[in-house]
């Protein structure tokens, strides 16, 4: 191991390049290479020749295709970027409220447990789409309205002299709340973790100066938690935006599998740089109201 | 213990001042659940504070009504995560109940959840489209060496991130935070591209200069376009799994590595020796999330290996697939929805059988994983 001529700090520093080599290595080839390659492409031509790829440079002209020359990539977009704004807030509620219920001790938690994280374990790939899929048609009554009466309640609410909009998005949220339920499994296994690392002497400190229960979740439990909170808000706003059920990235693969490479780089470059620029937005923002042992 | 819930909770307070003076007597071990005060000293504070019987009885009626409170509290939770859990469970159950029942019952309006008769019938029927053995060996000879080959070069990634200073640190990081935010299949595009002209890193360009022409070899449709990106850091959600291991690694303590370098042992031999039995949740949290996520994988198996079977890979043509082989759409046949759904149901159950039992016998293992492994340090 001894390396005539290095110090132990350049060796120290070696090693721990060495450890992460193979890392660069795949990383540059199969992540970096591609990636600025799908750059290259949104802003360029491509010929297709028998055993290459012939590009030139076309500027803009691909961006300005996606936007003002295809009319179903534009609603397509802003419905999945709308669609975010509803998802985000309630897949966070929602799960920060069962892990805050399932990592207190009561009976029946392992089944809880089980029944939340289920969805980890299934919720990741074509059977997850298409079990959404059949619950969402059972739901809004393709075939089996009889599981569930969900239909019923539009008359119920009309009844109760709701607006139309209001109703209707209730009824969404309603259609939509095996999806959600069943995006929030890692986020509640997140939370939990994070609810785990909370000290327990914080919340003796707060028994012992009589605060009740909802200070001390907005006070000890929330506060604690918020750094969790980033790490759900980027995790749920990726995942809901590479979701290949996603509206957007259906139309991206349709292109692609049309051979209409640079339209569709052009596309998943406008995606990329909007989910960047919301993550970046929301970890600025969040950031600096979070809690942190170290700063 | 009784003695103790009969002093005003003002008192309490008092009880936990005096006697927190020694040692024993923590903070963190008084309020409730706080073992006995000694008896001399809760007489000594009653006898301070006139104790009458109104007052008891006045304590009672407080203590009581906050164990109905709590009672009741508990019933509520109850019902709300039962009903949540049913929402969860829903599409399995679901899935459970349209895949065992013939399929004429699913247009039957007297049947909703129970069908009145169970029928392996449907599973017959998906075998006749669905290579299941082999598939089921392809996936798990697939997931479960991409997982090994994940685990490896993502926990050395984490650690030598986690341990170790170097110049571009900071840079390595950054790709790997962009590696979780760019959504792979925006990059396929030049993914495909690349694994059909692969230049065995840049080894084919250069040796290219000499011939004129660079040396590519095509791994599509072979295993190896999942293992390599695996083996090196960058196959399905890596940058996850090496955030998740450099976390976990920056929270262990030094001091066993330290020694075991003292002892002599080189940096590969500690990590192995020492580090990864002390990493072991994080491990079985990684392994488990790697193992469901190829397994569920139908994205990259379908672009990088047409023609190979796996299990999920083989779902979103399952419908062309019955279509042809058992509604014999080309001989003008009319198509029978009722089946159709029937069998789409049972394919999901033997799809995603293996990983709810795997599930069900490491759940509890999992869970406490999760806690132990501080995620999210």
């Amino acid at each position: 191991m001894k390396r005539p001529g290095l110090t132990y700090e350049r060796r120290k520093a070696l090693t721990g390049f060495l450890f992460t080599l193979p890392f660069v290595i795949g990383a540059i080839t199969f992540f970096l290479r591609p990636f600025i390659n799908t750059l290259l492409y949104s802003f360029s031509t491509l010929e297709f020749q028998e055993n290459s790829v012939k590009m030139s440079m076309a500027g803009f002209q691909n961006y300005i295709d996606a936007f003002v020359g295809n009319s179903e990539f534009l609603p397509a977009f802003l419905n999945a970027l709308t669609d975010m704004l509803y998802e985000v807030p309630f897949i966070l509620v929602f799960s920060l409220g069962i892990a805050v219920v399932l990592s207190s001790d009561f009976h029946g938690r392992t089944f809880f447990r089980a029944a939340f994280f289920l969805p980890v374990i299934i919720s990741s790939g074509q059977v997850a789409a298409a079990v959404e899929g059949s619950a969402t048609a059972a739901l809004s009554g393709d075939q089996s309205v009889m599981m569930f009466q969900a239909l019923s309640m539009e008359p119920m609410l009309i009844s109760l002299g709701m607006s139309e909009g209001l109703i209707s998005t209730i009824m969404g949220v309603v259609n939509n709340i095996f999806e959600l339920t069943w995006k929030s499994g890692v986020q509640i296994l997140v939370f939990i973790a994070g609810l785990k690392g909370i000290p327990g002497y914080l919340y003796e400190v707060t028994e012992l100066e009589g605060a009740n229960k909802w200070e001390t979740f907005w006070l000890v439990t929330f506060r604690m938690i918020s750094p969790m909170i980033i790490v759900n808000v980027v995790y749920t706003v990726v995942d809901s935006f590479s979701d290949a059920g996603n509206p957007v990235m259906k139309h991206i693969s349709k292109l692609t599998q049309n051979l209409d490479i640079e339209l569709g780089s052009a596309m998943a470059s406008i995606y990329f740089i909007t989910v960047f620029i919301i993550v970046a937005f929301v970890f600025w923002l969040l950031s600096r109201k979070t809690f942190s042992y170290s700063e | 213990m009784k003695e103790m819930h009969r002093i005003p909770s003002k008192l309490r307070f008092c009880v936990f001042l005096t006697s927190s003076k020694s040692k024993f007597w923590s903070a963190r071990c008084l309020p409730k659940t706080a073992q006995k005060p000694q008896k001399g000293m809760v007489i000594k504070m009653r006898s301070l504070l006139f104790h009458t019987d109104a007052e008891t009885r006045r304590q009672n009626t407080k203590k009581r009504a906050n164990l109905i409170g709590k009672r009741l509290g508990g019933i509520y939770r109850m019902l709300m995560l039962i009903c949540l859990s049913v929402v969860t469970l829903f599409p399995v159950l679901y899935m459970f109940s349209v895949a065992f029942r013939p399929s004429e019952q699913l247009s039957d309006p007297t049947v909703v959840w129970i069908p009145k008769s169970l029928t392996l019938y449907n599973f017959k029927r998906l075998l006749d489209v669905f290579d299941y053995p082999l598939a089921m060996l392809n996936t798990t000879k697939i997931t479960l060496v991409s997982t090994f080959c994940t685990l490896v070069s993502c926990s050395l990634a984490g650690y030598g991130l986690a341990r170790y200073k170097f110049k571009g640190k900071a840079l390595l990081f950054g790709l790997v935070v962009l590696m979780i935010i760019v959504p792979p299949q925006n990059i396929l595009i030049s993914s495909y591209v690349g694994f059909k002209y692969f230049d065995f890193f840049g080894i084919g360009q250069l040796v290219g200069l000499f011939t004129g022409e660079p040396l590519t070899y095509s791994l599509l449709g072979k295993e190896i376009s999942m293992y390599l990106p695996a083996a090196l850091g960058a196959g399905i959600r890596s940058g996850l799994f090496i955030l998740i291991f450099s976390r976990f690694f920056s929270n262990l303590p030094k001091e066993l590595e330290d020694a075991a370098a003292i002892d002599g042992c080189n940096p590969l031999k500690t990590y192995v020796r020492v580090v990864i039995p002390a990493a072991v949740p994080v491990f079985v949290i990684v392994s488990l999330l790697c193992v469901v996520w190829y397994w569920n994988d139908y994205y990259f198996t379908n672009t990088f290996m047409r023609s190979s079977m796996t299990l999920a890979g083989q779902l979103p043509q399952l419908k062309a697939k019955i279509d042809v082989t058992i509604h014999n759409i080309s001989s003008g046949a009319a198509i029978d929805n009722d089946l159709l759904t029937a069998l789409t149901q049972a394919a999901y159950i033997i799809v995603i059988g293996p990983l709810v039992i795997l599930y069900v016998f490491l759940q509890r293992y999992f869970t406490e994983s999760i806690e132990r492994s501080g995620i999210v340090g």
